[in-house]
């Protein structure tokens, strides 16, 4: 019987039409084929022409094609063929591939191993200069943020609160100039701290921060490789995919945690929290989307599935890429877990030694309880000790109604000194917040 | 001070104004301090140096703040039946979806089987049920106990304890006390009755109009001095005249009587001679007196009236047909309810009449008159001006049986608009359809589609009763704009359809 159920394939829709139009099709009588490997499931669709459509879907690494003339994807006759798989696999029979499917998934199988293949020579000359070009550009760059943030202390913080907008406004756009938009988004951090509570002390760290990465840009030959890494991507410099691919692949189970959404004006920032069973280790998937571009819906929170990442390179690896996945459709495991917030912190510490800019990573916890104290929303761990619900996290009263004051065991993300919780187990089931 | 706070002290002076030898830095650190302040360039390096120090320092030896305890009661463990995973899928999609009748049906299922939800939907439901009164008379068996322990956490949620709903009463917005008066009129007529009778004077004319019209279900003689009263005392017209047709509709109506032999005094209805005993053809004499008498306007006769072309005395006899239950001049004039009304139809002098005593089928909910109404409709069509209200009133009174009949002779053809007669006739078959009915009353509401006609939230209220195996044939419908304009309503069906199977057996 397929894993997938109906509502995370209607999750993947493109509008509410193509949703209807692929429940009606979800119908065993529209079909003249209906067939399946352990790879694939495909069929034969009666369209207004005279030949039938014919409809195909990877199953291994989810993906459609069929020859209707619909340019919306998934077309309805894949989401009609998808659903009624779900719901009634036993009507697909088992079959070879016919050339139609096995061409279709060779190309795809083709084009994965090409993703892995260095690409063709570039002019190393004109790279090297480009790249010498954008050293430069961000020399000047950290040089000018270097200075403004000392003009900054000179005269003291006093006024930060009310002149953070100007400062953000005037700085942030001379680092995208200077080729530096890590920079420019860690300035733009600075934004919304003068509203906080504690905001001289969010503030200060904030400064501390983008002042310690200018340090390390400019000692840089002193650094370690993985420390050099990480400062010229803080700084926004890209790893390109096919260099990624050169690097060695992590293989285990990866438990999807869940997924964080952030829309900043025209850009959608796709975050899939990982955690890998055997091992413990976490990743995070990045995807970013702009306008109307189909966001990739592939990483299901709640799910599992067997595959190979690829991390970029750090001092603390967390950002990666999937190279290869299966979905698991049975799995009895459980996740490696901290014990109480004391042990979580104490290993907090040990990363923030390792990486100062140490921002979000997951983690799991045993035994933690939501709780209510002074207006705040906390979650507590068997000790009593306690650490506050990130903001953002609009779940606390579905938390609250699963717990019923018992402890769970939770997934979350830590974002400075809160707790964003993703997901909690309970009886068995894993529950996305 | 402990060091950070020296720190951010300093950051706030600025290196102008203070020293970083005024730092507070603690022993283990100093070396460490003064290596950085030797390799910076300037105070202001160094003091972000230092700065990046001592936040590390203070993090690693940060203790983490504690509870004494919880400051609530954790829930009891209580065993209770919940809903599984395939319902569950369909209770979440019904939340997103924001189709509260389909919930309700959804959690009316729950209820017959016994069932609560899952505990991650109860916040959702709760605060649902705080704005829908029909969703929060089942919340109490749906949610279970841990809805009940839920719900002290949140303001919002305490009606959840309110065991009769007499805070909703006592503290709610008009609307939702009338839901309530209206609920609660249905379970305790009496008790209703005292409620709306105690908050009676402080209440204003709207509230106080829409309060009375609570009373309309399980209408009783008991109910009959509450009226009286209003009827003599109120200040506002439009309740004294919904007290006065409650009065008349009560059983064995006092006022209706008295009102009907004062009446006669007045307005003297008699068969024509001779033509009397032909049954087809009535004739009948109506006189008015010249003057109303007090009794008349005692029982709510208004002197003044105006209707628009009719004279004073007119008015006067419209709004006695209006009173008067039909049934009266049945047996007075002993003929049929069809030839009085074909008589209102024929002679264009009396037509005048004619909503006069459709509004008396309407006060007095008289069964076999609004039937012959209904087939003086199907009889003269635009002829017989039956308006929408009328209409829907009437068709409320028919059983299943009888709105089938109706519907495969067209009456809703018959009417000024044939688009609102039909729409209005398939709102009052409040029925299960069967799938001939759903085929032919679909295929007859596409037929009169244009794009400017129906929306699609007027057709969503059929959703209850389409038969399920209709929606197969859905995409098949023409226009195309006609399915395009009915998702909504196929996907409610669709909903419904998909709570049958996963409760009961499935459904074919």
């Amino acid at each position: 019987m397929s894993q997938w159920t109906e509502e995370q394939i209607l999750a993947l829709s493109p509008d509410a039409s193509s949703t209807k139009a692929g429940k009606g099709l979800a119908n065993s009588k529209k079909w003249l084929l209906l067939a399946r490997s352990e790879r694939a499931i495909w069929g034969e669709c009666k369209g207004s022409g005279k030949n039938p459509y014919r409809t195909r879907i990877d199953l291994k690494n989810i993906a459609f094609k069929c020859t209707c003339p619909s340019r919306k994807f998934p077309c309805k006759h894949a989401l009609g063929l998808f659903l009624l798989f779900a719901h009634s696999s036993t009507l697909f029979k088992e079959q070879e591939h016919p050339d139609w499917v096995e061409d279709w998934l060779s190309k795809r199988d083709t084009k994965e191993e090409k993703k892995t293949q260095p690409k063709k020579p570039v002019d190393k000359k004109a790279q090297e200069k480009r790249i010498a070009k954008r050293e430069e550009k961000v020399h000047d760059g950290i040089a000018d943020i270097r200075m403004r943030l000392q003009d900054l202390l000179r005269t003291g913080l006093a006024n930060f609160q009310n002149e953070s907008y100007e400062f953000c406004e005037k700085t942030a756009p001379r680092m995208v100039d200077s080729q530096a938009p890590g920079i420019a988004a860690l300035v733009r951090n600075l934004e919304d701290i003068p509203s906080r509570s504690s905001w001289s002390s969010q503030a200060l760290l904030q400064l501390t921060q983008i002042f310690l990465l200018t340090e390390g840009f400019q000692r840089m030959e002193t650094l370690p490789q993985a420390t050099q890494e990480d400062i010229r991507t803080l700084i926004g410099w890209n790893t390109k995919t096919d260099e990624l691919y050169t690097l060695p692949v992590v293989a285990d189970n990866w438990f999807v945690l869940g997924r964080e959404t952030l829309v900043r004006d025209d850009l959608t920032i796709q975050k899939n929290w990982l955690f890998a069973e055997k091992s413990g280790n976490s990743a995070l998937i990045l995807n970013f989307y702009r306008g109307n571009q189909v966001v990739d819906i592939s990483l299901v929170p709640g799910t599992i599935f067997s595959g190979e990442i690829i991390y970029y390179p750090s001092q603390m690896p967390l950002r990666a890429i999937v190279k290869k996945s299966e979905r698991l459709s049975a799995w009895e495991g459980e996740l490696p877990a901290f014990s109480d917030l004391t042990v979580f912190r104490e290993d907090f510490v040990k990363r923030l030694a390792k990486f100062p800019w140490l921002d979000a990573y997951p983690l799991v916890l045993e035994d933690m309880t939501p709780a209510i104290y002074e207006d705040q929303m906390l979650l507590m761990d068997k000790d009593g000790c306690y650490v506050l619900l990130a903001e953002s996290f609009m779940g606390f009263w579905e938390l609250l109604a699963l717990s019923g004051g018992y402890p769970l065991r939770m997934a979350g993300v830590r974002y400075g000194d809160s707790i964003l919780p993703l997901g909690v187990w309970q009886d068995g089931r894993y529950f996305v917040l | 001070m402990n060091t950070w706070e020296s720190i951010l002290r300093f950051s706030f002076l600025g290196t102008d104004k203070a020293s970083l030898d005024e730092l507070d830095i603690p022993q283990d650190l100093q070396a460490d301090v003064a290596k950085i302040r030797q390799q910076s360039a300037n105070a202001e390096e160094a003091f972000f140096g230092i700065s990046g120090l001592v936040w590390q320092y203070e993090e690693s030896g940060k203790l983490l703040p504690k509870l004494n305890a919880l400051d609530y009661t954790k829930d009891t463990r209580e065993t209770e039946t919940q809903i599984d995973a395939r319902q569950s899928a369909l209770l979440h999609k019904l939340l997103g979806d924001k189709t509260d009748d389909v919930l309700m049906f959804f959690l009316q299922q729950c209820v017959q089987q016994g069932l609560t939800v899952r505990y991650e939907f109860i916040p959702k439901l709760l605060d649902k049920g705080k704005q829908n009164l029909q969703i929060r008379s089942v919340l109490k068996q749906t949610l279970g106990h841990r809805g009940a322990w839920l719900s002290q956490f949140q303001d919002n949620w305490q009606y959840f304890k309110d065991t009769n709903g007499l805070q909703i009463w006592e503290g709610s917005v008009a609307h939702e006390r009338s839901e309530f008066l209206k609920a609660y009129r249905f379970s305790h007529p009496q008790e209703a009755l005292d409620l709306l009778q105690e908050s009676w004077k402080g209440e204003n004319a709207s509230n106080r109009y829409v309060f009375i019209c609570c009373l309309q279900d399980q209408l009783n003689i008991a109910d009959e001095e509450f009226l009286l009263e209003v009827l003599s005392t109120d200040k506002s017209d439009r309740v004294k005249q919904k007290a006065f047709e409650f009065l008349l509709q009560l059983p064995n109506s006092s006022l209706a009587d008295r009102l009907w032999h004062a009446a006669k005094g007045y307005l003297q209805v008699k068969p024509q001679k001779g033509l009397a005993k032909i049954a087809k053809q009535v004739e009948l004499q109506i006189h008015l007196q010249e003057s109303l008498s007090d009794e008349l306007s005692q029982y709510g006769i208004k002197k003044d009236l105006d209707i628009k072309g009719l004279t004073q005395d007119e008015a006067w006899a419209y709004q006695i047909f209006a009173s008067i239950p039909p049934k009266y001049w049945q047996e007075e004039l002993a003929l049929q309810p069809s030839q009085i009304l074909h008589f209102f139809v024929g002679k264009k002098q009396y037509k005048k009449y004619l909503p006069a005593f459709l509004a008396a089928i309407r006060i007095h909910q008289d069964k076999e008159w609004a039937k012959a109404a209904l087939e003086e409709k199907m009889k003269n069509g635009k002829n017989f001006p039956l308006g929408d209200e009328d209409f829907s009133n009437f068709l409320g009174m028919m059983q299943a049986e009888e709105l089938q009949e109706y519907f495969r002779r067209k009456i809703y053809k018959q009417g000024i608009g044939y688009r609102s007669d039909l729409l209005t006739f398939l709102e009052n078959c409040k029925f299960a359809w069967s799938l001939e009915f759903t085929r032919d009353a679909m295929k007859e509401l596409a037929g009169v589609y244009r794009s400017y006609y129906y929306n699609k939230n007027e057709l969503y209220g059929l959703n209850g009763y389409i038969h399920f195996g209709f929606l197969a044939e859905w995409n098949e419908l023409k226009p195309e704009g006609f399915q395009e304009m009915t998702q909504k309503l196929y996907a409610a069906v669709e909903l419904r359809q998909q709570i049958e199977e996963a409760f009961h057996e499935k459904v074919k």
